[in-house]
């Protein structure tokens, strides 16, 4: 069997295929680590503190200019020039406010002193919370702020900085490209990849050089699963795990035991029930905290999941049909059409909860905003982990019986 | 000992009966010919003895061990190439054989010495794809004889051969089958190739045998002969020949005649004739024999 495996796999290398697809996937995820190290770097253009002093500045001096240019029209009146003055002076008092609260936060900023930062947000949080407390209308707000309350005191506690949205690390990139690859490229690159698998031994028809080997069909068939299986998963998460590599020696690796969130369940948001339309909403304060590096293995344990259900369902199309064009050809084709149908009508989003190349966003199932997707709060990381399991059985169970029990008329 | 025992087998493709009623056997050291036209079944029986297929009826035994139920135990004993030998083109002919070699538990010194008895030494390390279709052919045989099997199974093993490569392609059979004691089940539709080659010869046409017959110094026993005369006196000669008993069959065309006739009575008709008064101007034999025999069975003597 091992022997089998082996064979499979050296046979599968030696294709020249193999290695132009594992090209193209490594300049895809290069392209995508850059355009999200590029985002990150724009996003702090926009959004960092240096960033938004700025802007508030500049907004102020546009609101006191916009103050003294009394338009003509009112100009004579006393008391429309009050008026108009007025309504910028609370604008004007907000944004000397705000500034003040950035300039602060620059000053500590600078000085790294983030652990200050942290624990005026915890107090300020906690007012909030002593405002509401007792209010059975605020229940789910108290829950959220409790929960934010945790996370931040968890940094505060392990001694971790912050990141921002405009941060760029390692771990985000691995975290980003597990997110985006699993869209439709992983899918549609594993069609590609394992689509000639069995059909791929048909024409030319190898297969009877294969088959008058002393070995039963049935290990023939495993071993050619377990070595495209193997083949695949590894090489996706290879070249990720190299990325993560690269652009950890260059951006850094990013805090392992930053806290992030995982498992928040959804509901259906009753003020808009009655309606009859539905729409889920998350329960505010579930979900729970866990280590980043936690959180990495659990998205490449289901990615390689998801990379294995992909490739079971090529694999059977292979096993059905003879030819590996047709077979490349009908499993692209399906993925494009899950994408197209799937998403674009409501109407099938209950099939659609059972299609599992929709699902291939692995970090939705991790958070669980799979929910949202579908507007199902019954989808989560649990019901999408068994439906992923069935259709990897399924599709092994009918390649199983079709190959070892047709005739060989190649 | 029987290396290879086929009893009854049917097969349908579809709607067709392709195999209406199988059975033969090959002894160890034995070399098989398998002789029919294009169509009758050939191929579809060769694919049943190596598992591809199932049949539907009968049974086929390989050493005593069923095809259908102990699939990779019959197949241990077996080398074949199935039609066209369709090797990893992607890979060189030295990966190809290793493969096989790996999964059959064969030593690599063994892969040398074979390659050496197909003359394919100084090509060995190149891909298949750059190989002509008769390197790919010793390629093939080369890849079937690996393990040594007990049965040696080859399909029209000559196409694409150039003359030479057909000799020595039945120099090594018949070396493998007396040396090591092979048998070996050649198919083919090539007279000559079968009447070089085989002890023993199967006439198979629509999916049935019509004959199987034991091969003596590149012949076959035959019943009957078909003669070609011609006379001078052609009205005559078809009154004196429609009454003999050895005659068979007569065909006219103008002055020349076709007779079918009992073996051996070549002899009689001419003497009958000349003695009647006909002048003779030629007669020879249509066919060699197994030439004979093969339209007998398998064209219905026509022809």
């Amino acid at each position: 069997m091992l022997k089998l495996i082996k064979i499979e796999t050296f046979k599968l290398f030696k294709r020249t295929k193999t290695w132009v697809i594992l090209i193209a996937f490594i300049l895809l995820t290069s392209l995508i680590g850059y355009m999200s190290y590029r985002d990150a770097k724009k996003m702090r253009g926009y959004y960092g503190t240096e960033a938004q002093l700025a802007n508030e500045r500049e907004r102020l001096k546009w609101l006191e200019e916009s103050r003294e240019s009394i338009p003509d029209e009112i100009k004579n009146n006393e008391a429309l020039v009050e008026e108009y003055k007025k309504s910028y002076d609370h604008d004007i008092e907000s944004a000397k406010v705000e500034i003040a609260r950035l300039k602060t936060l620059l000053q500590l900023e600078k000085a790294g002193d983030w652990q200050n930062i942290l624990k005026k947000q915890v107090e300020e949080l906690k007012a909030q919370q002593e405002m509401y407390k007792g209010q059975s209308d605020y229940k789910d707000i108290l829950a959220q702020t409790e929960q934010e309350i945790d996370k931040l005191q968890y940094l505060l506690d392990n001694n971790i900085r912050p990141e921002t949205n405009y941060d760029y690390n390692g771990r985000i990139f691995l975290a980003g490209i597990i997110a985006i690859l699993g869209e439709i490229f992983l899918a549609m690159g594993i069609a590609v990849f394992a689509a000639d698998m069995v059909s791929g031994e048909a024409t030319p028809p190898t297969l009877k050089l294969l088959l008058t080997q002393p070995v039963s069909r049935a290990k023939v068939i495993l071993s050619k699963f377990i070595s495209i299986n193997i083949s695949a998963v590894s090489l996706i998460i290879g070249v990720e795990l190299i990325g993560f590599l690269i652009v950890g020696l260059f951006c850094g690796f990013g805090n392992m035991k930053y806290p992030m969130t995982v498992g928040v369940k959804y509901m259906y948001d009753p003020s808009i029930l009655s309606s009859g339309y539905k729409q889920v909403i998350p329960v505010l304060g579930s979900g729970e905290l866990i280590p980043a590096w936690q959180y990495l293995v659990k998205l490449l344990l289901l990615q390689a999941l998801f990379i294995i259900v992909c490739t079971s369902l090529v694999f059977l199309i292979s096993t059905l049909v003879k030819a590996s064009m047709v077979s490349m050809g009908i499993s692209v084709v399906s993925i494009i059409a899950s994408y197209v149908v799937f998403l674009g009508f409501n109407g099938l989003k209950n099939i659609a909860k059972y299609v599992f190349v929709l699902f291939g966003n692995v970090e939705r199932l991790l958070t669980g905003d799979v929910a949202q997707m579908f507007d199902n709060p019954d989808i989560n990381l649990n019901s999408t982990v068994i439906m992923f399991i069935v259709w990897i059985v399924v599709s092994y169970i009918l390649s199983h019986i079709t190959f070892t029990k047709k005739d060989i008329l190649i | 000992m029987k290396v290879l025992e086929v009893e009854g087998v049917y097969k349908r493709l579809g709607r067709r009966d392709i195999i209406k009623g199988v059975s033969f056997s090959i002894n160890e050291g034995e070399i098989f010919g398998f002789l029919g036209p294009n169509g009758a079944g050939k191929t579809t029986t060769i694919r049943m003895l190596v598992g591809l297929i199932r049949p539907d009826q009968g049974t086929i035994k390989i050493c005593g061990e069923d095809v259908v139920r102990n699939t990779d135990k019959a197949l241990a004993n077996i080398g074949a190439v199935v039609e066209n030998p369709e090797l990893y083109t992607y890979l060189t002919g030295r990966q190809n054989l290793n493969m096989i070699a790996e999964i059959r538990g064969v030593d690599k010194k063994a892969i040398d010495e074979i390659v050496e008895l197909v003359n394919l030494t100084g090509r060995i390390n190149d891909k298949v794809k750059k190989y002509s279709l008769g390197m790919k052919q010793r390629l093939g045989l080369a890849a079937a004889l690996l393990a040594k099997p007990k049965l040696l199974i080859l399909d029209e093993p000559t196409n694409g051969l150039d003359p030479t490569g057909i000799i020595d392609f039945r120099e090594i059979v018949k070396k493998a089958a007396k040396a090591t004691n092979t048998a070996v089940f050649v198919s083919s539709h090539i007279l000559s190739e079968v009447q070089q080659l085989c002890d023993v010869v199967a006439f198979i046409n629509d999916g049935q045998i019509k004959s199987i017959e034991s091969i003596v110094d590149g012949q076959v026993k035959n019943e009957k002969e078909t003669l070609v005369i011609v006379t001078k006196d052609p009205d005559m000669s078809q009154d004196i020949m429609v009454n003999m008993s050895v005659v068979k069959d007569i065909k006219r065309e103008e002055d020349t005649f076709t007779v079918t006739a009992e073996k051996e009575a070549a002899c009689d008709i001419i003497r009958e004739l000349v003695t009647k008064g006909v002048d003779v101007c030629e007669v020879y034999k249509k066919h060699n024999q197994l030439e004979q025999r093969y339209m007998e069975l398998v064209e219905g003597g026509k022809r």
